[in-house]
Parts: C-alpha cells; sequence; structure tokens
C-alpha cells in the first residue's frame, strides 16, 4: 500500500474527468475506487492499472450508472415520503388532522378574501421557498470536499439527491402556475368562481401541508446519509 | 468457478452475508474481500457491485456513510434493521436453491449440507 504522488493523482482525476459525469455521488464513488486499486501497486505497475481500470469503467458504463442511480433516488424519496405519510396517518390523527384543517378555514374566513387567498397559498410557498433554499445551502457545504478534489477537472459537480429533493420541494409550485397563472395569462380571471377558489385554496393549503412536512421528513431520514 | 451469470443471481446475498459479518464495508473493499474469500476464483465487477448496492440502498435494506480519508470522499455500506432481516431470509433461500440444484446434479445425494 503506497500513497500516490500528485502527479498520478491528476492523471486519475483527468481520467475520470473523461468520462463526462456530473453527479457527485458517482464521482467520489469511482475516485475512490480508482484511487483504493491503485495504491495496491508499485508506481512501475501505475499505468497498466489505470489502463485496466480504465477498461473496466467505460463512458458508457458510467453513464448508465448514473442514469440508474438517479431512478433510484427519485423512487426511493417518493417511497420515503409515502412512508412517513402512511405512518403519520393513524385514523385518529387523520381526524385530527381534518379537524385541524375545519377549524382553520372557519378561523381564515373572518379574513378578507385577499387575505385568505394569500394566508392560504402564501404561507406554504414560503415555507417551502424557505427550505427548498436551506437544502440547498446545506447541500453545498457538503458537496465541497468533492468540489475541491475534482473541480478543476470536471466542469459540472452536483448532487442527484439535491436535484431530486429540490424538484420535490418545488413541486406544488407549478400546481399553483397551473391553476392560478396560466388562466390569467389567457385572460381567464373568472374561470374559477370565488366560492370554488375559497375551497381549493383549503384543499391546496393541505395538500401542500401534507408535502411539505412528509418532504422534511424524507429529507430528515436521507441527509444523514446522503450529500443533502 | 468464475461464470458471471451465476454469480449475478447471488450478488445481493454475498453483498448481504458480507455486510453482515463486516458491520461497513465500501465498494472497493468488497470486491476484495470476496477475491480473498475465494482465493481469486470469483471476482465481482464494478459493473455488477455497484448497480447492486445502489438498488440494495434504495430499496432500504443498506445505509450509507460518507467519510473524509486520506484526501478523498469515500462511502461506506452497512446493513439497515430490514437488511439484517433479509439476510436471514436470502441465506435460507439461496441454501434451498442450491440443495435443489444438488438434487437434479446428482440424485443419488441427500440433501442438507450448508453453503
Amino acid at each position: 500500500m503506497r500513497r500516490l504522488s500528485e502527479q498520478e493523482l491528476d492523471q486519475v482525476k483527468r481520467a475520470i474527468a473523461a468520462k463526462d459525469l456530473t453527479s457527485a455521488e458517482i464521482l467520489m464513488e469511482i475516485y475512490d475506487h480508482y484511487i483504493s486499486h491503485l495504491e495496491g501497486f508499485e508506481s512501475s505497475d501505475f499505468e497498466r492499472q489505470l489502463t485496466e481500470l480504465e477498461e473496466q469503467w467505460i463512458s458508457s458504463y458510467c453513464k448508465k450508472l448514473q442514469y440508474d442511480l438517479e431512478k433510484s433516488i427519485s423512487s426511493s424519496l417518493r417511497s420515503t415520503q409515502w412512508q412517513v405519510i402512511k405512518s403519520y396517518f393513524t385514523w385518529p390523527r387523520f381526524i385530527f388532522t381534518i379537524s385541524i384543517v375545519v377549524i382553520l378555514s372557519l378561523l381564515v374566513n373572518l379574513l378578507t378574501f385577499k387575505a385568505q387567498i394569500l394566508l392560504l397559498f402564501g404561507l406554504p410557498i414560503v415555507y417551502l421557498a424557505g427550505f427548498a433554499l436551506f437544502v440547498n445551502y446545506q447541500n453545498r457545504e457538503r458537496m465541497s470536499p468533492i468540489r475541491n478534489l475534482l473541480d478543476k477537472h470536471v466542469k459540472k459537480i452536483t448532487s442527484i439527491f439535491n436535484s431530486k429533493l429540490t424538484v420535490s420541494i418545488v413541486f406544488p409550485l407549478h400546481f399553483y402556475n397551473l391553476f392560478l397563472n396560466v388562466p390569467r395569462l389567457f385572460g381567464w380571471t373568472e374561470m374559477i368562481p370565488d366560492s370554488i377558489l375559497n375551497l381549493l385554496s383549503i384543499v391546496f393549503c393541505f395538500l401542500m401541508v401534507l408535502h411539505s412536512l412528509s418532504i422534511y421528513e424524507a429529507w430528515k431520514i436521507k441527509s444523514k446519509t446522503a450529500l443533502i | 468457478m468464475s461464470n458471471n451469470n451465476l454469480i449475478k443471481g447471488s450478488l445481493q446475498t454475498i453483498i448481504l452475508k458480507l455486510l453482515e459479518e463486516n458491520e461497513r464495508m465500501y465498494g472497493y473493499e468488497i470486491t476484495q474481500r470476496v477475491k480473498e474469500l475465494t482465493e481469486g476464483e470469483i471476482k465481482i465487477t464494478e459493473g455488477a457491485l455497484y448497480p447492486a448496492l445502489h438498488k440494495l440502498e434504495a430499496e432500504g435494506l443498506l445505509s450509507t456513510e460518507i467519510q473524509q480519508v486520506d484526501n478523498r470522499v469515500r462511502k461506506y455500506y452497512s446493513l439497515t434493521k430490514d437488511g439484517q432481516k433479509e439476510v436471514t431470509s436470502k441465506m435460507s433461500e439461496l441454501q434451498g436453491f442450491v440443495e435443489n440444484l444438488q438434487r437434479i446434479l446428482t440424485p443419488g445425494l441427500k440433501p442438507g449440507f450448508n453453503i
């Protein structure tokens, strides 16, 4: 077991960068695999061993690995979120949550129409936006050792976990655009009557709170081990 | 015996069993341990190992831990509680399969050996 020289390390980094990968999760695993293997051989054997590694870790295989990881992370996040929702919603809790939503809706009805919409749509969106910023900040911190290591060689390094989680966090915002902003673009301002809009905002608010809390719990579970 | 197709079918069981015995391991370490235990007869390729590790992680059978080692980042895998339960079930499944295979290959031989 020996330490690789700076020149050898640079050669390894360049070989990995040539694979055109972007995922920090895959890059760190391949880099560790290469170095762990090469450290077991003398410097005279370095070139041959690196060539052998390159024959095994061909670019198409690495890209497939990255693609499969993206898919499995997406499904893992969804299933964790669903597990969180299922484990939370036992019947008593479900009834309790519905009761709270009904009471809050009645209280919100005391406000003006604009204030109601702002409160029901606005608060969860502000929470989600803040949460997305926090997750991205934490990811930046956790990614820094990988970035420091490969930044000079790899153009773009991102965490698949972070990308998928961010997409999931901002998902409700797309609904907001779809149901409220897109009709406005076409001048359909009266498409949804006020009475239905009120009910819609309560349902939407409930779903957003459910989504935000479950995604937060999923993040808590995943952040223990992933780059988020 | 180094038939890749035969190994592929039991790769998940091999990984789970090794992690049961070693608490936590990283990818390269797993390939080396298998090579060492089988005296080089079985070589797990990266092409099969990492997809299997990622799949087991996504299924919640493995958890991971990221650690800084000698100026690089290393990902360690270990068994979750579900993973620990799965080892027993996978092992008995594989044992049953090997026994049945033995019955087919050598009909006269009584089953009951361990893998």
